[in-house]
């Protein structure tokens, strides 16, 4: 269960190796300018968990512990990561015991103590408050102060993965004294202090418009005396992805820009304009086709993409998705839309490399007559010879709808081409993303309601442990009306097998048993036909080249280490 | 009435000769015109003639610059940009005609008549803010959501969205058109000609006809160049936002869009499309003002 | 002409009140959801609870009388504390928040304007004044080569969108010769000579290409509406009295020709607060049409509907003044 928490050596000695580059005073590197292209709106992550809000955010405001770019946890505010060999986890797994570091002040001098993280467990879990890390905090029965430097966390139950609260840039510690009268539903009406929250980290806000611009300098009270390097930072927002590469390749007007996700080529000859670097970085992200079990026919109206309504009239037939997916070259797709921001996947749990299974990996490479001959064999075939296949009458034809994106756009395209050459006709839909991803009970777009054959998203699951995400297939993970179609499950997927999987993984502590189990659960889900996984993703920014010290980071905030940051000369 | 009306369908022949005269002497409107048949023409032929078919992709082919094969070269699919431009010009030229005849129509009936009836002014004007008050966006969202799916079990995908686009545009467009007229009628209304006219005992209808119409036919027809290239703008506007037609049916408002992002790299794909939707707006002006010129000779016989 | 404007203001209030109602219903049944851009990892509960605690659960007509008494009664009242220092309620209760930045609306406008005003409305008033003399020359001077540049340009102003021109001029004049940035910094004090140079480069671009397509617009109007006049009865009138032309083109023709073009800059003069959606965006402006759109694209339903309330308060206001204004143009219009 510690196979993630290396030394803690490993910080220290990374951190020196870096400082050795350019041995730099507090704040003589001058100003730094980020580009957000979707603009900070409010710098509390509980109330704003979009890596837009919570990133700029991570200047400021600090958890106990960090994923550094390998996916590791590193002690921040806390001494040491509490392990069961440390004594820090309770031998039972109910509760767990952090350390905090001696002489950490807020940015307004106070001191920084145990109380502050209780105060904030208490914030994020008091009803009506809105907080949007409520599920870090799951099973959480007590968060207590044992003295002023540390806090003990009991959990309802054992807890194999107890590292949900106070872990990573989402679930960062605030000031109990700034936010004393925040809690509950008064949460809402502290627009000043969601706006401008006190912290321990590098910098500290002296200017926010919200949507617009985020000016920082440097907290006077942090912790390391030569650092930040950088007196200033600026967060910039708005505009487009093409844009802000523009604004770091070409013109060099920023140093850094954020969540670049454009054609390979456009990014290819920004890029020759030398003055600035593209960095991607791989966490769990798969960009997946979710297949429809279920029947969506207009004609089911109310049974419509649901159990009741009945099985799909092909897709419910794994030989049928299996040909779906060999149809698919995935490494063209990865050139021409990814770049270097992709690989080509078969697995639905991509990422970490521990838990890939590899036992599906025969769809990487496409196959489009294996395709054709298990179409064959589920007896769709070309009957009445008009490029289509068709069985009793009924044509094999999808409505594959995603959200507006060009790269989702394109891979549409792309897909649709190699399916017709299977002879398969598809009708292709592109929603707004607020409408697609949102949960309005009235409309029939929805990625939950999915009144389509297949539909494609990205899914992750942050830090490294994937029992929340396997959970994401169950049959009660459904939506359905009854439950006003909230869940994940959309493909509809039940099988007993699997839930008694995941009760498995559930009551199991050892990481070795983790790993097979989810591995397995992977398999029953790829076997099944419920997901045609396409590309594990990875992130994409750009920096100046005269910026030194950017590590990329998926699993934290990507400008987690912004205080070792500094300018070559 | 009916005495007034002898004299006119007499001289109905020799008015229609002096028409095309007049018109052929309109050096722009026959240029104008010539270009938007030829390009309706293309848009109409050209899918059929053309050796490529648009959305057909090829791989190998990707990013080309214009040659013989390909006249404006391929996009990052391989698509051929012609054979594209070529479908493409079908919907958006449909498109913006029948949403901007749409939009004009609506726009000219509310503007004419709270122009002339004065006691339906104040309602019309007051329905006229509320339409340009109303957010567009979000009324877009809702017509979708609630008339998509049923417009597309009758009419089809293509046929339903079509339908949606025109009426969602011409909806949302008319009140300029409406608010110009009006004020234009208002002052028509109290001159000379007008209150002669309406002495004489002349119907509504027939002032209308005879006396407004030619009078405000100029604005009608910058309303009608302005909502043409307004409603081929607006449509590519719908369409990345998702609410225009699927994402693999390109029109020239999309083109434009998609290939602002390759405009480095491959700058015919953006400029292509925009060359043809400025040139379609300018013929249809140069022709609109034409044929305005020759309906209305009375300020061609004054000019001399 | 005043009891004509008072009664139409006393009229105007009924019709702002069904207008802002008519506003909620279309924004209540719009499927875009505050919760559609959080995470994935987010799970169904939280979104529900997320959705109680902004109050979306209660009844239509709750939640627009809420609306109503914090925007008329709340707001107002916060604006007379803040000025007089007189505070009749408590001042911080009940206003208008985001939902996405849980800040005042107010606020969001105040720090939006300034941009909105500068970029969006100094394109406008420069769009007027290319547009009314490019209008009447062209009329003049029918089939002039100044009519058909004129024209060539209005027509490639008016039909090329400003998301193709605005990466066109950005490519051209910030990525190849440096000329302008293609970032405006919000954040820009103008204190001296450097400062204001700064502040021009930025505006450039955004302004270039808002007046081009305002202009383009108004002088089409403007030159039609000529070309109907220099051939009425009046103007051979003026002139065979022996007016100088300029006087007959300026006094007579012109002035008369104005009523469409009063129509159509009192129709876009809501949308100069309103901002420039697409070059706002472009240009990272981050002005009103910036907060609008990203407030309907995340389905900020206070934000939208307070913003789009302030719009059609000013199209009623502009057309009223429109309406005032051709009286004023022509004595003979009469609406009583």
């Amino acid at each position: 269960m510690s196979v993630n928490l290396r030394p803690v050596g490993y910080l220290t000695l990374s951190i020196c190796a870096l400082s050795s580059a350019a041995m730099a005073d507090r704040g003589d590197q001058g100003k730094l300018s980020l580009l957000y292209w979707q603009a900070p709106t409010l710098l509390n992550p509980y109330l704003a968990s979009a890596p837009k809000d919570s990133e700029p955010a991570s200047l400021v405001l600090e958890p106990l512990a960090r994923y550094d770019e390998n996916g590791i946890m590193l002690p921040w505010l806390a001494e040491a990561i509490p392990t069961l060999e440390n004594g820090g986890i309770d031998p039972d797994m109910g509760s767990i015991t952090w350390t905090l570091k001696q002489g950490i002040k807020w940015s307004d001098g106070s001191d920084f103590t145990a109380e502050d993280v209780v105060f904030t467990a208490d914030y994020c879990m008091s009803a009506d408050s809105g907080c949007q890390m409520t599920a870090k905090f799951t099973d959480v029965s007590q968060v207590e102060a044992l003295d002023a430097h540390t806090v003990r966390i009991s959990f309802a139950k054992p807890k194999p993965y107890p590292y949900g609260p106070f872990v990573g840039l989402e679930v960062p510690v605030l000031q109990a004294n700034q936010f004393a009268d925040c809690i509950g539903p008064d949460a809402v009406n502290c627009s000043a202090e969601n706006l401008s929250p006190i912290g321990t980290g590098p910098y500290r806000i002296t200017e926010f418009k919200p949507g617009d611009v985020v000016s920082y300098d440097i907290n006077p009270y942090y912790r390391d005396a030569t650092k930040p390097g950088f007196a200033s930072v600026v967060v910039k927002g708005g505009g487009d992805a093409l844009g802000a590469a523009r604004a770091v390749l070409e013109t060099g007007e920023f140093d850094y820009a954020w969540n670049l996700q454009l054609d390979p080529e456009v990014l290819t000859k920004m890029k020759a304009a030398n003055k600035g670097q593209v960095v991607s970085s791989f966490g769990t992200a798969v960009e997946r086709l979710q297949v429809n079990l279920t029947n969506p026919a207009t004609d089911l109206y109310d049974a419509r993409s649901t159990r009741d309504g009945g099985a799909h009239p092909f897709l419910a037939d794994p030989r049928v998705t299996k040909a779906l997916s060999l149809a698919i070259d995935r490494t063209a797709l990865v050139q021409i839309a990814y770049g270097e921001a992709g690989r080509p996947t078969c697995d639905v749990l991509a990422a970490p490399a521990i838990y890939t299974s590899g036992a599906n990996d025969d769809c990487l490479t496409q196959d489009l007559d294996r395709a054709r001959a298990l179409l064959d064999e589920a007896g769709w075939t070309d009957s009445d010879g008009d490029g289509i296949r068709d069985k009793d009458g009924h044509s094999m034809a999808l409505l594959y709808q995603t959200s507006v994106n060009p790269v989702r756009q394109t891979t549409q395209d792309l897909l649709k081409a190699w399916w017709t050459e299977i002879g398969v006709e598809t009708e292709l839909r592109a929603i707004a993303p607020a409408v697609f991803f949102g949960g309005d009970q009235s409309s029939p777009d929805t990625f939950q309601k999915f009144y389509a054959d297949l539909e494609m998203f990205t899914n992750f699951f942050p830090g490294s442990d994937p029992e929340p995400y396997l959970n994401n297939w169950t049959c009660a993970a459904i939506p359905t009306p009854e439950n006003g179609w909230a869940g994940m499950n959309v493909p509809r997927y039940c099988d007993a097998d699997y839930d008694a999987l995941i009760a498995k993984l559930g009551n199991t502590v050892d990481l070795e048993q983790r790993i097979d189990i989810s591995k397995e659960l992977n398999n029953m889900l790829m076997q099944a036909g419920a997901l045609i996984p396409l590309v594990h993703r990875g992130e994409v920014s750009a920096h100046a080249t005269s910026l030194q010290g950017v590590r990329m980071n998926v699993w934290d905030s990507e400008l987690w280490n912004i205080a070792d940051w500094t300018r070559a000369k | 009435m009916t005495d007034l009306a002898v004299p006119q369908a007499t001289a109905a022949q020799p008015r229609r000769n002096g028409f095309w005269s007049r018109f052929r002497r309109h050096k722009g409107a026959v240029i104008g015109g010539t270009l938007l048949g030829l390009i309706m023409l293309a848009v109409l032929l050209g899918p059929t003639l053309w050796p490529y078919t648009a959305g057909q992709i090829n791989l190998t082919d990707r990013n080309l610059g214009a040659s013989l094969s390909h006249p404006m070269g391929t996009d990052h699919l391989g698509r051929d940009l012609f054979a594209s431009v070529l479908k493409g010009g079908r919907v958006t030229v449909l498109v913006g005609l029948v949403a901007m005849m749409l939009s004009l129509l609506i726009g000219t009936a509310v503007g004419v008549v709270a122009g002339m009836v004065r006691w339906l002014d104040a309602p019309l004007m007051r329905l006229t803010d509320l339409f340009l008050a109303l957010p567009v966006l979000p009324l877009l969202l809702v017509t979708i959501m609630l008339w998509r799916d049923s417009l597309r079990s009758v009419f089809g995908a293509e046929a339903g969205i079509f339908l949606l686009i025109v009426t969602m545009i011409g909806l949302t467009s008319w009140m300029q058109t409406a608010r110009i007229l009006r004020a234009e009628i208002l002052a028509l209304k109290e001159r000379e000609f007008v209150t002669a006219a309406t002495a004489l005992g002349l119907r509504p209808a027939g002032i209308i006809r005879r006396h407004i119409l030619p009078n405000v036919m100029g604005l009608i027809v910058v309303s009608a160049t302005l909502g043409l290239a307004n409603a081929i703008v607006t449509e590519s506007a719908l369409s990345f936002l998702g609410l225009g037609f699927p994402p693999d049916h390109p029109t020239w408002g999309r083109l434009l869009f998609d290939g602002t992002d390759y405009l480095t790299l491959t700058p015919a794909r953006a400029l292509w499309p925009g060359v043809l939707i400025t040139l379609t707006v300018l013929s249809a002006n140069y022709l609109g003002e034409g044929l305005r010129d020759a309906f209305d000779p009375r300020g061609t016989i004054k000019r001399k | 002409m005043l009891t004509y404007s008072l009664r139409r203001l006393a009229f105007s209030v009924p019709v702002l009140i069904f207008i802002s109602f008519a506003i909620f219903l279309l924004m209540d049944m719009a499927p875009n959801d505050p919760t559609a851009n959080l995470p994935m990892t987010i799970p169904a509960e939280t979104r529900a609870q997320l959705r109680e605690a902004l109050g979306m659960d209660d009844p239509l007509l709750t939640r627009y009388l809420l609306w109503c008494k914090q925007f008329f009664i709340h707001e107002p009242l916060h604006l007379i504390a803040q000025w007089t220092g007189i505070s009749i309620s408590d001042p911080d209760q009940l206003r208008v928040l985001s939902w996405s930045s849980r800040v005042p609306v107010v606020d969001l406008i105040a720090d939006r304007l300034p941009q909105t005003l500068l970029v969006v409305g100094l394109s406008y008033l420069l769009g007027i004044a290319i547009a009314l003399p490019v209008g009447i020359y062209s009329a003049y001077r029918q089939h002039s080569w100044v009519d058909h540049v004129g024209t060539f340009v209005s027509m490639i102003g008016y039909s090329v969108p400003s998301f193709f021109l605005g990466v066109l001029l950005i490519i051209v004049f910030a990525v190849k010769l440096s000329w302008f940035p293609s970032v405006y910094d919000t954040t820009l004090q103008v204190t001296d000579f450097t400062s204001l140079m700064t502040q021009l480069r930025q505006m450039a671009m955004p302004v270039t290409i808002l007046a081009l397509y305002n202009a383009a617009q108004i002088s089409r109007y403007m030159r039609a509406a000529m070309l109907e006049n220099l051939h009425q009865d009046y103007v051979r009138t003026a002139r065979a009295k022996g007016a100088s032309e300029t006087r007959v083109i300026c006094a007579h023709a012109a002035r008369n020709s104005l009523l469409p073009v009063v129509t159509v800059i009192a129709l876009g003069a809501p949308q100069v607060l309103g901002g420039a959606i697409v070059t706002e965006q472009i240009f990272k402006i981050n002005g009103i049409g910036e907060l609008l759109i990203s407030s309907i694209q995340s389905g900020d339903l206070p934000v939208v509907q307070s913003l789009t309330f302030l719009f059609a308060v000013l199209i009623v206001l502009f057309n009223l003044l429109a309406d005032i204004a051709y009286g004023v143009l022509n004595p003979r219009i009469r609406y009583d």
